[in-house]
């Protein structure tokens, strides 16, 4: 086995490195895919949750290749973890092929067989999809068979699902209709109302062998979908129920689960906005009824916020809770026109954002049962009651001008709610923080770049207050940046601590290289042209990216 | 042991693979959906024979909002001298994918835009991190891809699309 990993291996250097082979063909068939190796030496910190190791250097790496030809495709994913790198999951420790398969398409249909990524509609009842900077893979192991008629397309699958290096034991059954209702009716085929229609049905199985309840082996998940554009305007609606589904995260309560998204959107030139509104009620769908946290979720739940890019406003992010959440989000994007007294040479970007996340509303099903209760109903809720416990708050404001040819800067506002328990599991004060951002590009020359990046979050919670400031520059593909990172500590504690960070690259074509020194925090980072997910590290890095 | 098996004839697809080159790759075969919701087959995208330019990105990635708003200013002479057109894919995932649209608008792009929720596209075209762009050629040809932006990254790509109208082969470039 060693000695074909090898060749791989091989192979895929000499593909990195040789200019002139961009691609490789034959008999019309085509080899191309991606890799990606991340090694870190850990320095002694106890303070980050990234100590020394025994080992000394963590490597996490992949090379994925997929192989085409006309309608055949194979494809598979060397994965390997020697050890992971520290906020990895030490169950990924280890190496091999975590994902193959084989994929017949034409036209009308496409039949794959082994791992794949699938989502229906919003992904509410079944997503499955890989994250590999969070160290985060569902995939579907199995067959999946897509069915495309003119207005119809239906896809089927049976599969189980990854799980690091094994797969859940749970059986995933599935089915998906996606309507286009204009291609249904020749009359509305032009019509400037377009209407889409999509209902699923998904089924897990997994056999009872709980000692103390009788539990549901076969658990049912249907979802129903709608999509409406009209002009500037569209809305959509998704609606999905389970049945009831005792599982650790709902603490073995018989209720069934059910949840709506919705989301309305006007825009035009110039102008944007969007209204999203979320209640889920015991959602919580996994392979696995015992798995929690990051394993074996069949469904996907988003957490109703702005994604934040900025490492001081990702700091304090909202972790969306499948069985309790009501949400709501609105965004306003506003270009002020260029060339007038307030939007300037170039016009001036507004992007507005606001969102709220709070529980549902719980009472007891009789005197008797506690709320909750394993065994039992577990509670009742009424739809557009709120609850009482307030989830997340996140107000953030973001002004985007470019002064000249030369200067480029924006400027961000952001006050922020965090409930401790809700989103980390312990007890601690809920957290209060406003962020200050501000962002400087200079351009001194075509090619050549500053970027100064200034960030200020103030809390009397938690940590404290943060200080962040980067200096970056760029000339053509190389960069080099500096960030400091100074944490004054909670409140009346002498505890302050700094985080220096230094890191030099280069990116050529589709190849990034770059290296390292110092101390992060786990978030994401944007340097040298790309934002990537960064997990807790203090130490000397070397990363490798390549697509071929 | 089929695991092996296949392992093992791949490997040699592969190796055999590696000693021949034509330099050229076709666009992969996936399907999208545009903002008005129609599913959209990646083979349906041309440009009348001239260069297309897809660029993957997300709302929430900074360096690629920053990429395509600075390409949004010299777009419309883009356009006017070499008949280049921009498809952004956004990779951006339910999650944040409301967002696409309001900010395509709101920033007042003239591109033509698709959701890859799945990240079907995305794998196909074998992209790790966003901002991935690939320059295609007149006949569907992906000919030319780079990870990133930096400032300056946008005069580069319209050098290369120069050249591409000029009919040069840009495949054999070893410096850029």
């Amino acid at each position: 086995m060693k000695k074909y990993i090898l060749i791989i291996i091989v192979i895929g250097l000499v593909q990195l490195y040789s200019n002139k082979t961009y691609s490789q063909t034959l008999g019309g068939g085509e080899v191309h895919g991606s890799f990606q190796a991340d090694a870190q030496y850990y320095n002694q910190d106890t303070t980050i949750g990234a100590d020394k190791i025994p080992e000394a250097i963590a490597v996490n790496a992949f090379m994925e290749m997929r192989y085409t030809n006309k309608n055949f495709e194979a494809g598979m994913r060397y994965e390997l973890f020697m050890p992971q790198m520290q906020g990895y999951d030490s169950r990924w420790k280890g190496n091999g092929f975590g994902y193959r398969y084989l994929r017949y398409k034409n036209e009308r249909v496409d039949v794959t067989a082994g791992n794949f990524y699938e989502q229906f509609g919003s992904g509410m009842i079944l997503r499955s999809y890989q994250e590999w900077n969070l160290g985060f893979d569902n995939s579907l192991d199995g067959v999946r068979v897509k069915y495309k008629m003119k207005a119809l397309t239906i896809t089927g699958l049976v599969a189980k699902q990854r799980y690091y290096w094994d797969v859940g034991p749970g059986l995933i059954r599935g089915i998906d209709g996606q309507l286009s209702v204009n291609d249904l009716f020749n009359k509305m085929a032009d019509s400037k109302t377009r209407l889409f229609l999509g209902y699923s049905f998904v089924s897990r199985y997994q056999s009872d062998l709980d000692p103390i309840y009788k539990l549901p082996e076969n658990v049912a998940a249907e979802a129903a979908r709608m999509e409406l554009f009209r002009g500037g305007f569209h809305y959509k609606l998704e609606v999905g129920w389970k049945i009831n589904d005792p599982n650790a995260s709902n603490n073995m309560i018989y209720k069934g689960g059910n949840a709506v998204i919705t989301e309305l959107g006007y825009s035009q030139k110039g102008f944007g906005f969007t209204l999203q509104a979320e209640r889920v009620d015991n959602m919580d769908f996994r392979s696995n009824r015992a798995s929690t946290g990051f394993d074996l979720p069949v469904g996907y739940i988003p957490a109703m916020t702005r994604q934040h890019a900025y490492s001081l406003a990702a700091m304090y992010p909202y972790a969306s809770q499948a069985n309790s959440q009501m949400g709501l989000q609105a965004t306003l994007i506003y270009k002020i026109k260029k060339k007038s007294a307030l939007g300037g040479k170039y016009g001036t970007n507004i992007n507005i954002n606001y969102s709220i996340a709070n529980s549902i509303y719980k009472e007891k099903v009789n005197d008797t049962i506690a709320i909750g209760q394993p065994g039992t109903l577990g509670y009742k809720s009424k739809f557009f009651k709120v609850g009482d416990d307030l989830y997340f708050t996140d107000f953030n404001i973001k002004i985007q001008r470019k002064i000249n040819r030369k200067w480029n800067i924006s400027f961000m506002y952001m006050n922020v709610f965090y409930n401790m328990f809700i989103n980390e599991g312990h007890a601690a004060p809920n957290v209060y923080a406003n962020i200050f951002i501000g962002d400087f590009w200079w351009k001194f020359k075509p090619y050549n770049s500053l970027h100064l990046e200034l960030q200020q979050l103030t809390t009397k919670q938690d940590e404290g207050n943060w200080t962040s400031a980067m200096l970056e520059y760029n000339n053509r593909g190389f960069f080099a940046a500096a960030i400091m990172l100074f944490n004054q500590g909670e409140a009346g504690k002498s505890n302050s601590s700094v985080y220096p960070f230094i890191t030099t690259g280069f990116t050529r074509k589709a190849t990034r290289i770059s290296v390292s020194y110092g101390k992060q925090r786990e978030g994401i980072v944007c340097v040298g042209g790309v934002c990537r997910a960064v997990p807790a590290s203090n130490g000397f890095a070397l990363s490798m990216s390549s697509s071929f | 042991m089929r695991k092996i098996k296949f392992v093992l004839m791949l490997t040699v697809i592969a190796f055999t693979l590696s000693f021949t080159s034509d330099n050229k790759r076709s666009l992969p075969t996936e399907n999208v959906k545009s903002l008005d919701g129609k599913i959209v087959s990646t083979s349906t995208f041309q440009n009348d024979g001239n260069p297309i330019i897809i660029s993957f990105w997300a709302t929430w990635c900074k360096p690629c909002v920053h990429e395509l708003n600075t390409i949004a200013e010299v777009y419309e002479d883009w356009q006017e001298e070499t008949g280049v057109k921009l498809i952004a894919i956004s990779v951006d995932n339910s999650r944040t994918s409301g967002g696409v649209m309001p900010m395509v608008n709101g920033k007042g792009w003239e591109y033509e835009v698709y959701l890859d929720e799945n990240g079907d596209f995305k794998r196909a075209m074998g992209v790790n991190v966003v901002p991935h762009t690939f320059l295609v050629d007149g006949n569907g040809n992906i000919v030319w891809q780079h990870t990133s932006f930096t400032e300056g990254s946008e005069l580069e790509l319209i050098e290369l699309v120069r050249r591409l109208k000029n009919g040069e082969d840009i495949t054999k470039d070893e410096n850029k």
